[in-house]
């Protein structure tokens, strides 16, 4: 019985899955998922896919250039390829860009809006990997691809993965972690600035649970 | 608030373009200036627009990925349709004639509808939304700009470019209040167009801007405005229909203050009321939401 429940939650997650990302034209297995590293190995890596709830992307904007204000995004999704003994992979993270929270509503209206992440017709901002190298005992160097606002650019993070645990019902979880930066205005987002400052600090904490 | 250097491109540099090429034809052409005019006036709202859409969007691509930005491609189109169409209203073509002259802003209004909405489609608006948006953005920019000319035959001068001016103003508050501030400062510089008119028509009485420049005008609103209503996590629905009837009740005040002063002053309060009633509801919205902070947000 839990095996078939698995089986099956696993098959909800993984069409789940595929049916956001067919929305969104990209039109991939669930194998090449976000997963564009030469290095990886399907017998050897797994599957974490990233909880939304134990997960935080937080951004930091200076204003009229003075004080840093903060926000985050509520709604994200995507899935890290990780094992103990090959690390990371792999990683494809999504942000629903709608859901910015900076707790004021009508500064996160105005966010929501042409003027800045113009959430209609660009309703989501990806991370997307294509290579990983070990860059430490816990740490990655993760080129790939961030979209934002229909723009794409190569970037280079850095993954710390910070821990690996079980949830209460026992599947495994691993933590990571990065911190980069990004200039706006290169992603087309170029309103009000400079009162609104152009480098935006991203930090980024995931939990994802093995599949 | 604008830098200071955007106002003045998006908004002062605009209004000396139109003044220019609406009041050099008086000088140059003299008498035959109101015939002249008729061909100029859309070219003069056109490219007074483009320092305000570059300005706004930092930008000059005819047309990026982004949507909300295609405003640039949008007043191209509208005026090569007008002067498509006024090269063939103007042939031998007796009645079939006038009616390419109405098809032109309807032409006009319907490209400012769809060239947001396309690249929407399918994220934020069906294919049957889509297509009733682009017809009716078509319907009330053709007979909005024709009412407008007919209201400057009635009572040509600085009345109607005036009073749109008013109303274009109170749209542009419309946008801000709708969280939109790129689509306010981008009307702007339709307001120092059309300003530049009413300054024209306050130095020469018989002065009039023409349907074809109210259809560019109006195509270039009815994309922002469409673009606000799809766009915009706080859309002002009412106000922003509000803002649809404005170029009506120009039109229509135009008509009510021909004569005397008494008639003319009427007309301006009609429109002055209605236009603070536009961006006076956007504006409640807005205050609804209440800002923690004293300084904004």
């Amino acid at each position: 019985m839990a095996k078939l429940m698995r089986t099956v939650l696993v098959g909800v997650a993984i069409a789940g899955a595929a049916s956001v990302m067919a929305a969104a034209g990209m039109r991939t297995t669930a194998v090449e998922r976000g997963v564009e590293s030469a290095a990886v190995e399907a017998a050897a890596v797994s599957d974490y896919v990233i909880d939304a709830v134990h997960s935080a992307v937080i951004f930091r904007v200076k204003h009229n250039e003075a004080a840093y204000n903060y926000g985050r995004f509520n709604t994200m999704d995507g899935v890290v390829m990780y094992d103990a003994a090959s690390g990371v992979t792999g990683i494809k993270v999504n942000v629903d860009t709608n859901s910015v929270d900076t707790a004021n509503k009508n500064r996160d209206d105005h966010l929501r809006s042409p003027d800045f992440f113009n959430t209609k017709q660009f309703p989501r901002a990806t991370f997307k990997s294509t290579s990983v190298k070990r860059s430490g005992d816990s740490s990655f160097e993760v080129a790939g691809e961030f979209t934002l606002n229909g723009v794409t650019k190569p970037i280079t993070v850095t993954l710390e993965h910070t821990g690996n645990g079980k949830t209460r019902d026992g599947k495994d979880i691993a933590g990571f972690e990065t911190t980069f930066t990004i200039v706006r205005s290169e992603y087309g987002m170029n309103k009000y600035l400079p009162g609104v400052g152009d480098e935006v600090r991203l930090m980024i904490g995931i939990e994802a649970v093995k599949q | 608030m604008p830098p200071v250097s955007e106002l003045l491109i998006g908004g002062v540099l605009p209004g000396v373009i139109a003044l220019v090429l609406l009041g050099a034809p008086w000088v140059v052409f003299r008498e035959r200036a109101a015939g002249v005019l008729r061909w100029v006036a859309p070219w003069a709202v056109g490219l007074a627009f483009i320092p305000a859409s570059i300005v706004s969007n930092k930008h000059a691509n005819l047309w990026p990925v982004n949507a909300s930005e295609r405003g640039l491609a949008v007043v191209l189109a509208s005026l090569g349709l007008v002067m498509l169409m006024g090269v063939l209203g103007t042939g031998r073509l007796g009645r079939w004639g006038m009616r390419v002259g109405i098809a032109m802003p309807v032409c006009a209004g319907a490209f400012g509808a769809c060239a947001v909405l396309v690249a929407l489609h399918p994220h934020a608006v069906s294919t049957g939304l889509l297509i009733g948006v682009a017809a009716g953005a078509g319907v009330w920019t053709a007979s909005a700009s024709l009412l407008l000319g007919w209201s400057e035959r009635v009572s040509p001068g600085y009345g109607t470019p005036g009073m749109m001016a008013i109303a274009l103003f109170g749209c542009s508050l419309v946008m801000l209040f709708s969280a939109i501030g790129v689509y306010a400062q981008t009307t702007g510089g339709l307001v120092a167009a059309v300003s530049s008119a009413a300054i024209v028509g306050l130095w020469r009485r018989r002065a009039t801007l023409g349907v074809g420049a109210y259809a560019v005008a109006l195509s270039v609103l009815a994309y922002l405005m469409i673009g606000t209503w799809q766009l915009s996590a706080r859309p002002a629905i009412g106000a922003l229909v509000l803002c649809a009837a404005l170029p009506f009740v120009v039109a229509g005040c135009t008509w009510i203050g021909r004569g005397g002063a008494g008639r003319r002053l009427v007309a301006w309060a009609g429109v002055v009321a209605m236009t603070s009633g536009a961006a006076g509801w956007a504006f409640a919205l807005y205050s609804a939401a209440k800002d923690a902070s004293p300084y904004g947000y």
